[in-house]
């Protein structure tokens, strides 16, 4: 395969030398400048000379060599290697910026729907259904993503929209067990049950059109309730217009609902594998730890107050997947500029830091204007406290890195940390009431973002993890 | 025992094409033998498309892409065991030396018996193996610079080797005779057999495989270290396929000089011409109303329609009223290049004369369709397209590349590829004069009826099973 291999070359050469003959040489190399000094051997020479019509017969006739191989060793050897870069790659990782603002108002807005509802929420056992209807729900709706996703990103469209149908059918009637089971323990039915059940409904809905792209239909759907509920606190809550409210919310719940099942009828696909089912497995448990989160907060402090404080959070999320994007353009390029791993390990800290930074503020910016917004329409500014403020901030935070990490390394290698972090929120309001319940989840959420930001950079520090 | 173990990469039995049809030719000509074919697919999700005869006892897919299924399991130790081996393999890869084949053998061989228990592939896509291909690199480029390989570069060629050395996990098949329809990566599993049960290797090739892979290469998105290193795997393996062969049945005479060039013995090469079978291509009986140059093939850029484009342009100037017919599908992901096709036919100003008709259901119509058949592919074996064309006694414009000469001969017109003016010469030649349209046609029926039907390239292969089979019980 090089000059050594091909003893009859050097015989003939002298022969050659022929004033004709290397001009000619001298021509091809100009032709075929590109293709020889892109060249990786003699032979990818060959066969691009053979492409452009050269055959053994005519090297022969018109250059004196033996083959096609012997003229692309020669030219080989005259023109040195100078590979040119391949045309730039469109950026993977690029994406609109409006697709995420209105994904991030998806995940808020559903929360000025609360306060039509409110009277059916007070008293007893209310908070508890609505607590576990958003744990099994979030916990139902992440598990539902992944399995949409995951086909998704097979290029199975159709799989995809099978599995969401039968994955929302079957979730649904889990929460509707989920929920009556609750209903009966805590000993209340009725309208708090009911709305513990719509939220939950709505939620799985929504994930299935959010999962199919289908975002500016679920904005449609949800903009009645979401007006309704925007006109009622405007209008200062009158109780006359709450029914017209509620049954504005009823109507949301039905079109998003619809809207699921129409959008994914009739796509032929594979019935959910059972290593699928059991791949989501961590993903609901992320799902629940993270609602448990939120809400430990809003039980233990004992206010519906705080319920604003989640709406922010929320809005953020948008905010953090538009982030998780920039991230991975970020690590893309410092990839292509690292030429030792080593390199890549020290540098990598800084895109993780700049996400997390502006994640944050992006939700300060939100808290702030959330607060301004809420105080016209007269919102207890209780839960605008300094200490709210930092807790959830905390929180946001921590979540925005398990996201970034699962996005890399799976929900498995979170779960544990996000579930630790839960459950000694759990036990310390537990074992004492008193404690407030923002100053826990600012030490604990505090901990945990600390924790996952190291995590996150030792292993996003790893050049393996970003395909 | 009668088994033919069948390996082939991305044709028979999920796609279609020249390759897939001379598979199906083979299976059901070889009415005495079993066939268990192994097939290397693109994803997880591909359906098999052709109608299987009864002596297909079983298809066993090896996606290469997608969710990996049956893979080694992947613990620890086993990848920490693997970074030898790892070195090793990164290393033969960029040897140039004249024992790099041999290296490559004998490292892939211990690829095989790892991929056997352990998942290979997470093995190759470790920080580990990053680290030792930058490391590697990092001797060769000492300097740095521009040109110099990134850690991108490396996680792109590691990405791929995984992908690309998948079949080694497969479970080597139990068969008296490997036939690989293809060098290249259809070689990995017969050589699996050879290696666990001592399974003589048949290989059949149709194009040079490791040529179109340069030329694939080289409008490639991979930077020059990354392309050195896929490269490295592909002529390693295509010169370990040719040595560990023991048969060699390219389709054409000419593509003999690169088997022997990557180390074939050319004791154990003997050309077997692509056949077809007569009763399906009838001698046409008539010419259409207006001048016509038609062509069949997939569309793809190793077709070269910009050429016949260009050509037929020329053609214009001198037939107005000629007319170009394009039949075929267009391979997923080769939208593109249609489009591209099609912009250039507005921009030469023949839209209007030219159609792209997409696949017919009977081949023979596209054969029908035109006074002239042409062919402008860049790289070929023995193209179905041109000895189709001839067996219903179509003239045929084709370039020369691969076999084509030795088929055509002088029953038509074969021009150098990338000629546009050549082409062009040809075609009017032909379409301005009827009788030697016909002789050249009916000369062109006359070869293949003499040298080319598929019950010739049958028995052929009736007998080298039976002498593989034999040589292997004597063992």
């Amino acid at each position: 395969m090089n000059a050594s291999t091909t003893p009859e070359l050097e015989p003939l050469r002298p022969t050659l030398a022929l004033p004709v003959v290397e001009l000619q040489l001298a021509d091809l190399c100009e032709r075929f400048e590109s293709l020889c000094a892109n060249a990786v051997d003699s032979l990818e020479i060959a066969a691009g000379l053979e492409a452009e019509g050269f055959s053994d017969q005519t090297v022969r006739v018109c250059f004196g060599f033996p083959d096609v191989f012997a003229l692309a060793e020669d030219l080989y050897r005259r023109v040195p290697r100078d590979p040119a870069e391949p045309s730039a790659q469109p950026d993977p990782w690029r994406t609109p910026v409006r697709r995420h603002v209105l994904r991030g108002a998806l995940f808020g807005l559903p929360a000025l729907c609360y306060p039509v509802a409110a009277p059916m929420l007070s008293g007893a056992g209310a908070i508890p259904l609505l607590v576990v209807s958003t744990v099994a729900s979030w916990a139902l709706s992440q598990g539902l993503s992944f399995l949409g996703h995951s086909r998704l990103s097979n290029g199975d469209r159709d799989g995809s929209r099978h599995v969401l149908r039968v994955g929302l059918g079957g979730s649904v009637c889990l929460l509707l067990v989920i929920v009556g089971l609750t209903a009966v323990l805590v000993g209340r039915f009725g309208p708090a049950a009911g709305f513990a059940a719509a939220q939950g409904g709505y939620l799985l809905a929504a994930t299935v059109l959010l999962v199919d792209r289908a975002e500016w239909l679920l904005l449609g759907a949800l903009a009645p309730g979401v007006l309704a509920g925007t006109g009622f606190l405007v209008l200062g809550r009158p109780a006359d217009s709450r029914a017209g409210a509620l049954a504005a919310l009823g109507g949301s719940l039905l079109l998003t609902v619809v809207m699921a099942v129409v959008r994914t009828n009739r796509a032929a696909g594979r019935r959910p594998r059972w290593t699928e089912l059991r791949a989501t497995w961590p993903y609901l448990l992320f799902g629940g730890v993270t609602a448990g989160l939120l809400a430990v907060p809003l039980v233990a402090g004992g206010t519906n107050n705080a319920v604003m404080a989640v709406l922010p959070l929320s809005l953020s999320m948008g905010a953090a997947e538009w982030l998780l994007y920039r991230y991975r353009s970020a690590t893309h390029r410092l990839l292509r500029r690292s030429w030792l791993v080593s390199d890549f390990t020290a540098r990598s800290w800084w895109p993780l830091l700049a996400a997390l930074a502006q994640y944050l503020l992006c939700t300060v910016v939100l808290m702030v204007v959330a607060r301004a917004l809420g105080a016209t329409v007269g919102i207890n500014p209780q839960w605008t406290s300094l200490l709210a403020y930092a807790a959830y901030l905390a929180l946001g935070g921590a979540l925005f890195v398990a996201l970034l990490l699962q996005a890399f390394c799976g929900p498995a290698s979170v779960v544990a940390w996000c579930g630790g972090a839960l459950a000694t929120e759990l036990v310390a309001v537990t074992i004492d009431r008193t404690v407030p319940a923002l100053r826990v989840q600012l030490l604990v959420c505090g901990g945990l973002l600390l924790a996952l930001v190291i995590r996150a950079g030792i292993v996003l520090g790893q050049t393996v993890r970003h395909r | 025992m009668t088994d033919i173990a069948l390996m082939t990469e991305g044709t028979y039995p999920h796609s279609f094409g020249g390759v897939s049809v001379w598979c199906d030719q083979l299976v059901r000509g070889m009415v005495g033998y079993d066939y268990h074919v192994v097939a290397l697919v693109g994803g997880g999700d591909q359906r098999v498309a052709w109608e299987l005869p009864a002596n297909v006892t079983s298809v066993t897919a090896i996606p290469l892409w997608g969710n990996e299924s049956g893979a080694g399991s992947s613990s620890r130790s086993g990848r920490v065991a693997f970074a030898p081996l790892g070195h090793e393999f990164l290393c033969s890869l960029l040897d140039t030396s004249d024992t790099a084949t041999i290296r490559f053998g004998a490292v892939l061989r211990r690829l095989f018996e790892y991929a056997q228990h352990q998942n290979l592939s997470a093995a190759l896509h470790t920080e580990d193996m990053v680290r030792v291909l930058t490391e590697i690199w990092r001797d060769r480029w000492p300097a740095g610079g521009t040109d110099a390989p990134t850690v991108h570069d490396a996680l792109v060629s590691l990405q791929l080797l995984a992908h690309l050395t998948r079949p080694l996990a497969a479970r080597p098949v139990r068969a008296v005779v490997s036939h690989c329809v293809a060098n290249g990566l259809a070689v990995l599993p017969a050589l699996g057999a050879r290696w666990a049960h001592g399974t003589p290797i048949l290989l059949t090739e149709h194009g040079i495989y490791l040529r179109e892979r340069y030329l694939g290469y080289r409008e490639g998105p991979y930077r020059w270290p990354a392309k050195a290193v896929l490269l490295g795997f592909f002529r390693h393996l295509c010169a370990l396929g040719y040595r560990e062969a023991s048969q060699i049945t390219p389709g054409n005479l000419y593509n003999q000089r690169w088997e022997e060039r990557l180390g074939a013995d050319h004791a154990i090469i003997r050309t077997v011409y692509n056949g077809v079978d007569p009763e399906h291509f009838p001698p046409v009986e008539a010419e259409p109303d207006v001048p016509t140059v038609s062509w069949a093939g997939r569309v793809d850029p190793i077709k070269d329609i910009e050429t016949l484009l260009r050509a037929f342009a020329l053609v214009r100037q001198r037939v107005p009223e000629a007319r170009l017919r394009l039949f075929g599908g267009t391979p997923a992901g080769g939208q593109g290049y249609l489009n591209r096709c099609r912009a250039l036919a507005e921009q030469l100003g023949i839209g209007d004369a030219t159609t792209f008709e997409g696949r017919v259901a009977n081949i023979r119509d596209a054969y029908v369709a035109g006074h002239v058949v042409v062919l402008s592919s860049i790289s070929e074996g023995f193209p179905y397209t041109v000895i189709e064309a001839m067996t219903c006694g179509r003239p045929c414009v084709a370039t020369d590349v691969g076999g084509v000469a030795e088929a055509v001969a002088e029953t038509g017109i074969v021009v150098p590829p990338r000629d546009p003016a050549a082409m062009a010469d040809a075609c009017v030649r032909l379409l301005e004069d009827p009788a030697l349209r016909t002789r050249l046609g009916t000369a062109a029926r006359a070869r293949v009826l003499t040298y080319f039907t598929v019950d010739q390239a049958i028995s052929t292969f009736g007998e080298l099973y039976r002498t593989l089979a034999g040589s292997e019980a004597l063992r």
